[in-house]
């Protein structure tokens, strides 16, 4: 029973540091970057001198974009961990029995359904299609 | 494979769950493939506008310049490239 509680708790705090964060924001925007920056070097309208510019502009912003990712993964991490060593600090279930619980292949099936279920939920909710 | 052994391997696996030490869940795999990307991207762009672009500079491996603007904008010129997409003409 705690042990569900941990995770629970572990997987919502995940979901909200998560989102919170823009992480997918960012992981996105590094994408765009990279498929700009390819499209600007294969641009035959374009001299040299245009394209280093750019090239170094694109590099520079796309290393922020490598700091801003870790930095944002390891905060979503960060708040995973704080129930399950919150819980081993207490004495409520150990650190390995919580972490095994949430390895085990069923939990994360159910956890995987419910998420996309309540992804796919919030999202609709979100941007009500036209009826 | 049979449908019975899989049906049993199925039921067994249900009744005495493993533990899946080796799960990256899709939030953890898009920061994962992200930062992944990042990095490598990061890596090659560098190395081709700081070491690629200069170099061949140096050689006079210059290729012909047709255009005389010189925009320090990432935005500018990455809309420029976009413009001249063939997917996005099509769209339009």
């Amino acid at each position: 029973m705690v042990i569900g509680i941990v995770y629970v708790l572990a997987v919502t705090l995940f979901t909200i540091a998560f989102f919170l964060t823009r992480l997918p924001q960012s992981c996105s925007e590094a994408f765009s970057i990279a498929r700009q920056s390819m499209m600007v070097m294969i641009d035959k309208k374009l001299d040299d001198d245009a394209k280093e510019t750019v090239i170094q502009q694109a590099a520079l912003k796309m290393l922020q974009h490598v700091g801003l990712i870790a930095v944002k993964s390891i905060v979503a991490f960060t708040a995973t961990i704080i129930p399950i060593w919150l819980a081993d600090v207490m004495a409520l279930s150990s650190w390995q029995s919580s972490t095994e619980f949430a390895l085990r292949w069923d939990v994360l099936l159910i956890t995987l359904i419910v998420m996309t279920v309540a992804w796919v939920v919030l999202r609709h909710w979100n941007n009500p299609s036209p009826s | 494979m049979n449908i019975w052994i899989r049906n049993l391997l199925f039921t067994w696996s249900i009744i005495f769950p493993s533990f899946s030490y080796a799960y990256i869940g899709p939030g953890t795999g898009l920061s994962a493939i992200g930062s992944l990307v990042a990095f490598v991207g990061a890596i090659l762009l560098l190395i081709v506008g700081f070491v690629w672009f200069p170099i061949k500079r140096m050689l006079g491996l210059k290729t012909k310049q047709t255009t005389p603007q010189a925009e320090t904008n990432i935005e500018t010129q990455t809309e420029q490239a976009i413009d001249s997409d063939p997917e996005k003409q099509d769209a339009q």
